[in-house]
């Protein structure tokens, strides 16, 4: 049985597909337009480094191409059962996880000796699977092998969730933003992060994207709305920025 | 790929487009706008054709979207596939893609000369086009390994010449009135398919479901504006239409459970049927019938084209919402794939 379950969502230009046979499930993706199977080919990328550094046990590959020619694509990616929180909910109702996301990031992320690491490029709640094995990061269309500071992602989740949780509030909550602090904390426990992201995270995270759009290929040429943490304003930055930072030195 | 191997009624050749026997005219398109573009398409190229003289079907043509119910087929190199009412191409150049050998029919040359374009743009070689009624073409016995027929049954019953802006909606007699019963004209063209089909061969049939949930909200029939019409009983919908279009109702639509029993008629076996939200020609959710729509997120977004957020679309997301999430009616479900093996 098979069953779309995401057409060119964001304008991605790929197709996803859900095949349940006999029991057992797999994810089929699916381009057929250079933007799109540039896509899945960052995908494989991301899944085989992913693969080594989250699951180096597991010999058969996680992610594999099922059909290529020149103009087409088609790969398979292994079905992982778990839960996903609802990327809606805001900090407060994900404050565990995001807390075990931070450590996950820690123990995965690599460090370069130029400050960088891999990028995953799209870390929000949709994209991490949540089962009795720890947490599990899907969705690699945007990888690039060596493309961000390193806590970038991690840093991006946490402005994520936040934006989604304020809905139409201008500022977050108090609450939201001892969150924000104690996740960047966990991440600086590492002594990896950049100073940037102690004292001014949002506004660290936003310009890396602005200035590095070609890490995300064509995608936000062509879906800006992609990355929903480009919609803070300057000033709710400025403020948000201030109230971390004073937060981060209290725990330093 | 030798065509006659395929088609038998071919004709001749000529530049590059096979001729069969020869059909009306079907599209979105007048013929006068046909015409004004065909002499920029080989110095502009199919994109900037589109773009230029009709940028309002840019994204109905080049999509990618729009092929998002043929990996149901899982189509594999070499396969022989017919694209019947193939128009613009959309699907087609998907399937070329993917690497099958493709037959692209219509009976309007304009669209294929659009279409030729575009295989010449994007170097696909594996796509012979061929100009012909739909209705009036036969295919070699068993020869075929898929038919796709995207949104053309509905139009089979139709014949002459259909300018759609010109009889979408409005009072036009047409001379070349439908003189047998539109399912069985319907039955005779799906009969034509079964046979051309290799054993297993495969057929992919979309069409809008007459009993699409928004149709019971006044949301009007997508071939004749009219609402209400798939609704009722075919009698009383071909009075409404001949008062108000003066013409009679032939696009007739199904069900999920008459598309099966058209299908069944028609000789196919195997029918596996879809739920397609919020409609087959950009799928965002293609859902098996015999699944569950448990968790059903709306597919019907809120904001349109132009960017504006009508009330309408807000009240027909939560219609959405309420019947396919909270009720589960997979009977409502807007338009329906099927998938007929021989």
């Amino acid at each position: 049985m098979i069953e779309l379950i995401r057409n060119c969502s964001h304008d991605s230009e790929i197709a996803t597909y859900l095949i349940v046979d006999c029991g057992s499930k797999q994810i089929i993706k699916v381009a057929s337009s250079i933007i799109g199977i540039d896509g899945l080919q960052r995908e494989l990328q991301g899944w085989q480094w992913y693969q080594k550094a989250r699951y180096p046990e597991q010999k058969d590959h996680i992610c594999k191409i099922i059909q290529k020619n020149p103009s087409y694509l088609k790969i398979g990616i292994k079905f992982i059962n778990g839960v996903k929180a609802d990327y809606r909910t805001g900090l407060i109702l994900n404050r565990n996880l995001l807390r075990k996301v931070m450590s996950h990031y820690c123990d995965i992320w690599p460090y370069y000796s130029n400050g960088c690491s891999v990028l995953h490029g799209d870390l929000s709640l949709d994209n991490i699977i949540c089962n009795k094995e720890g947490i599990h990061i899907i969705d690699w269309e945007y990888f690039n092998p060596n493309g961000a500071l390193w806590g970038f992602d991690a840093v991006y989740l946490l402005f994520e969730v936040l934006y989604f949780g304020m809905k139409r509030r201008k500022l977050p909550s108090l609450l939201e933003f001892d969150i924000i602090a104690e996740n960047i904390a966990i991440l600086n426990k590492q002594k990896l992060l950049a100073v940037d992201f102690i004292r001014s995270p949002l506004k660290t995270v936003k310009d890396f994207i602005i200035t590095n759009y070609k890490c995300w290929g064509d995608y936000l040429l062509i879906a800006p709305k992609k990355l929903p943490i480009l919609s803070f304003t300057d000033n709710q930055i400025f403020l948000i920025d201030q109230a971390i930072s004073s937060r981060m030195r209290g725990m330093l | 790929m030798n065509i006659n191997n395929f088609i038998t009624e071919i004709v001749e050749k000529r530049d590059r487009v096979w001729f069969g026997p020869a059909g009306g005219y079907w599209s979105n398109l007048d013929k006068e706008e046909s015409k004004k573009f065909l002499k920029d398409l080989p110095v502009l190229g199919a994109r900037k054709t589109v773009e230029y003289y009709f940028p309002q079907y840019f994204n109905v043509i080049f999509s990618p979207k729009r092929a998002g119910g043929l990996p149901l087929l899982d189509p594999q190199p070499g396969e022989v596939i017919v694209d019947v009412g193939c128009m613009w191409g959309a699907l087609t150049v998907y399937l070329a893609k993917a690497g099958c050998a493709v037959i692209a029919i219509d009976q309007t040359l304009e669209s294929l000369r659009l279409l030729q374009q575009r295989l010449v743009d994007e170097s696909l070689t594996n796509v012979e086009v061929v100009c012909s009624d739909l209705k009036k073409i036969s295919y070699r016995e068993a020869s075929v390994d898929t038919f796709v027929v995207n949104g053309v049954l509905e139009w089979i019953p139709e014949t002459g010449t259909i300018e759609l802006k010109k009889c979408y909606g409005k009072k036009i007699a047409k001379t070349d009135d439908c003189r047998s019963r539109p399912d069985d004209l319907q039955k005779d063209f799906l009969r034509n398919l079964y046979l051309g089909l290799k054993k297993g061969g495969k057929l992919y049939l979309a069409i809008e479901n007459r009993f699409d949930f928004k149709m019971f909200f006044g949301c009007p029939d997508p071939h004749v504006n009219l609402p209400f019409v798939s609704l009722l009983p075919r009698r009383i919908a071909d009075v409404i239409s001949r008062m108000r279009l003066g013409r009679p109702y032939i696009n007739w639509l199904y069900s999920f459970g008459g598309i099966k029993a058209l299908l069944s008629e028609s000789g196919f076996s195997r029918i596996d049927l879809y739920m397609c939200f919020p409609d087959y020609r950009y799928p965002e959710r293609i859902i098996p019938y015999s699944g569950s729509l448990r968790g059903f997120e709306p597919t019907i977004k809120l904001v349109n084209e132009k960017g504006q957020r009508p009330f309408k679309r807000l009240l027909a997301r939560l219609g959405e919402f309420i019947i396919f999430n909270k009720l589960r009616l997979k009977i409502l479900a807007p338009s329906i794939i099927a998938i007929a093996q021989k």
